[in-house]
C-alpha cells in the first residue's frame, strides 16, 4: 500500500491548490479493502474540497466544496469529514438505546461515489453500521437502484 | 498475442510522457530529467492474453512514476495510464504474494511453476500463481485477498461485481470492441511513423518540442447562453435532500438551470422517490421514468432523451450546446455541465478527457467535481434536454 506522503504528493498534480491538501485517508469498502485515497482540501477549518486517488494512484476526481473559486460559503467544518469524534456525534441519533459504536473508517454506501463514514455498531439489535455524510446519518440498505 | 514488444512499449511510454509534460498536461517539473525503465511488466488479462505493460519511471535512484501501456488493441489507446509519484517493483510485489499465500497451506504456492500479473477485475491488479497452466491461487494486489473463482452469472457484460473476476478482452462487446481496435491501431500507427532521433525513454520535454504541435485545450462549460459574451458560468449545484434522492437533486439542478422551479419533494413525488420521511432510489427498472416525469414538469417544453452507455463525444456536444445533462453511474447521478480535453499531434488522438460533475453527494451538500477523469469512471445513461421550439 502506498504511504500517505507518497498519496499526497500524487495529489499536488491534480489541484491548483496543492497548499491546501492535507493528510490523505484511506477509503475502505466495508470488507476492509483499499477503494481509494481522500485527500482532502482544507482553508480555514472549512473542507473546501477534495483528491481522490485510486489505490494504484490514478486520479479518479477532484472535487470541490465551495461552489465558487474565492470563497468557502457554504463549505462543511472540516471536522465533519476529518474527525473521527465529530463523526460519531453525528452518528449517535441513529443509534439505538443499548448500542455501542466501534471505531469509524471513511468509505462508502454501496457504491464509491456515494463517499461517508462507517460506524460499525453493535447492541440488542446485532451489528449493523451507520453511515454518516457531513451532518447527515443514516443506517440501512439505502437503496436498491440509484440514490 | 501481444501487439506490441516490451522494448516498444518502453518507446511509446518515453514519446508520451515527453508529449504530456511538454503539453502541461504532466507537470513538467515532476518528469523532467526521468528515464523510463528497461523492465516492463507484463499484466495478464483473465483469458491469458497480455493486457499492458507496466514501466516504472526513475530518476537517478529514484523511481518518480509508473506508466502502463497497452498491449492489447481492446484497450484502446496505446497509453492507459500515467500515475505519478507511484512506485512499481514487481520483484518486491511477488515476493510479498509468495510470503502471504505461503502461510495459507490450503493455496498450495510452494507448487507453482509460473507467477504473474493479472488484472482480475480492470484495472485492479492481482497476482496469479499457476502449475502446469492451472491456476493455483489468486491474490489481490496490496490487500492480498484471496479472488474468488469465477462463477456463471447472470449479469450484463463490464458490470461486475466488487470483487468478482472478469475478463476485459471478453466481455467487451464487439462493437465496442471493433472500434478500440481501429482507435488502437491509428494511434499505433501514428508511433510508428514518428521521425525522430531523440531517445525516447528520456524525459526531456523541451527537447521534443519541434516534434509535437500542441492544440490548445478544449475545453467549455455551461453558461447562461451561446452569445461568447455571456460566457460566464452559469450552472449551480443542489446537494440531495435526503441519502437516496440523487437522481431528484439531478432533476432539480437541470431544471433550475431552465428556471422551473421544483422542490426536491415535489419531484420525488413525480419520480416516485417516496417522501422526505420515508425516501427510497429510483430502482434500475425505473431509469425509463425519469424521462416522462421532466417531460410531465416541464409539460413538454422540455424534449428529454435518455442515452446508454453514453460516450464522451455526446457530453460535449451537449455541453457545447450548452445544454447539462443528467449522468447515472453505478448506484448513483449527478449532472454534468463541462468538459475538458487536451489534443497533442502527432501521437495524441484521445489524450486526458475530464468531465464538470456537479454532484448532488454528499446530502444537503453536494460537490462540484473538476475534474472526474473520464477513463476512470463507468457512464451507464445520461439524459439530454433539448428546449422545444415553435
Amino acid at each position: 500500500m502506498a504511504d500517505t506522503e507518497l498519496v499526497r504528493s500524487s495529489a499536488r498534480a491534480f489541484t491548483d491548490a496543492p497548499a491546501l491538501l492535507g493528510e490523505p485517508l484511506a477509503v475502505r469498502d466495508n470488507a476492509g479493502r483499499l477503494s481509494s485515497w481522500f485527500v482532502p482540501m482544507v482553508a480555514d477549518d472549512r473542507l473546501v474540497g477534495f483528491v481522490e486517488l485510486l489505490p494504484d494512484l490514478t486520479h479518479r476526481r477532484t472535487s470541490w466544496f465551495r461552489h465558487h473559486p474565492d470563497s468557502s460559503e457554504g463549505c462543511p467544518p472540516a471536522a465533519w469529514w476529518l474527525d473521527a469524534g465529530t463523526v460519531l456525534e453525528h452518528a449517535r441519533p441513529e443509534m439505538r438505546a443499548g448500542e455501542s459504536a466501534a471505531d469509524p473508517y471513511l468509505s462508502f454506501d454501496g457504491v464509491p461515489d456515494r463517499l461517508a463514514w462507517a460506524v460499525p455498531v453493535g447492541g440488542p439489535h446485532g451489528p449493523r453500521t451507520v453511515y454518516v455524510a457531513g451532518d447527515t446519518a443514516w443506517s440501512g440498505v439505502a437503496t436498491t437502484g440509484l440514490g | 498475442m501481444a501487439e506490441l514488444d516490451p522494448k516498444e512499449a518502453r518507446q511509446i511510454a518515453g514519446v508520451e510522457l515527453n508529449a504530456l509534460a511538454l503539453a502541461g498536461v504532466l507537470q513538467l517539473d515532476l518528469f523532467a530529467g526521468g528515464e523510463v525503465s528497461a523492465e516492463a511488466t507484463p499484466i495478464h488479462d483473465i483469458s491469458g492474453e497480455v493486457l499492458f505493460y507496466r514501466l516504472a519511471v526513475v530518476r537517478r535512484t529514484q523511481q518518480i512514476a509508473t506508466v502502463d501501456i497497452a498491449a492489447h488493441a481492446v484497450l484502446g489507446d496505446p497509453l492507459i495510464a500515467v500515475s505519478a509519484g507511484m512506485a512499481w517493483n514487481p520483484e518486491a510485489l511477488l515476493g510479498e504474494a509468495r510470503q502471504v499465500a505461503g502461510r495459507n497451506k490450503r493455496l498450495k504456492v510452494g507448487e507453482a511453476d509460473e507467477v504473474r500479473f493479472v488484472a482480475y477485475s480492470y484495472p485492479k491488479i492481482a497476482v496469479q500463481f499457476l502449475r502446469g497452466g492451472e491456476e493455483l491461487a489468486m491474490l489481490e494486489l496490496f490487500t492480498w485477498s484471496v479472488v474468488p473463482p469465477a462463477e456463471t452469472k447472470d449479469r450484463r457484460p463490464l458490470q461486475p461485481e466488487s470483487f468478482e473476476r472478469w475478463s476485459l478482452v471478453t466481455e467487451m462487446p464487439a462493437r465496442a470492441r471493433r472500434t478500440r481496435a481501429a482507435a488502437y491501431a491509428e494511434r499505433l500507427a501514428l508511433h510508428r511513423q514518428l521521425n525522430s532521433d531523440l531517445v525516447a525513454y528520456r524525459i526531456d520535454p523541451n527537447r521534443w518540442a519541434d516534434v509535437f504541435k500542441i492544440s490548445l485545450v478544449d475545453t467549455r462549460q455551461i453558461a447562461y447562453s451561446l452569445r461568447p459574451g455571456d460566457h460566464t458560468p452559469c450552472y449551480e449545484l443542489r446537494g440531495q435532500e435526503t441519502n437516496v434522492w440523487c437522481v431528484g437533486a439531478s432533476a432539480q439542478m437541470l431544471l433550475d438551470f431552465y428556471r422551473y422551479e421544483y422542490t426536491q419533494t415535489r419531484l420525488a413525488q413525480e419520480l416516485g422517490l417516496g417522501t422526505k420521511a420515508n425516501p427510497n432510489g429510483l430502482p434500475y427498472s425505473q431509469v425509463g421514468h425519469v424521462v416522462t416525469a421532466l417531460e410531465a414538469l416541464t409539460g413538454n417544453g422540455l424534449d428529454v432523451t435518455m442515452l446508454t452507455n453514453p460516450v464522451f463525444s455526446k457530453f460535449r456536444t451537449e455541453i457545447q450546446a450548452n445544454r447539462p445533462l443528467i449522468s447515472f453511474v453505478p448506484g448513483h447521478s449527478r449532472t454534468v455541465a463541462g468538459y475538458t480535453e487536451s489534443f497533442i499531434a502527432p501521437i495524441y488522438s484521445q489524450p486526458y478527457r475530464g468531465l464538470l460533475v456537479y454532484d448532488p453527494w454528499p446530502p444537503n451538500a453536494g460537490v462540484i467535481t473538476k475534474w472526474e477523469n473520464y477513463a476512470t469512471q463507468t457512464y451507464q445513461y445520461a439524459y439530454t434536454a433539448l428546449v422545444t421550439k415553435i
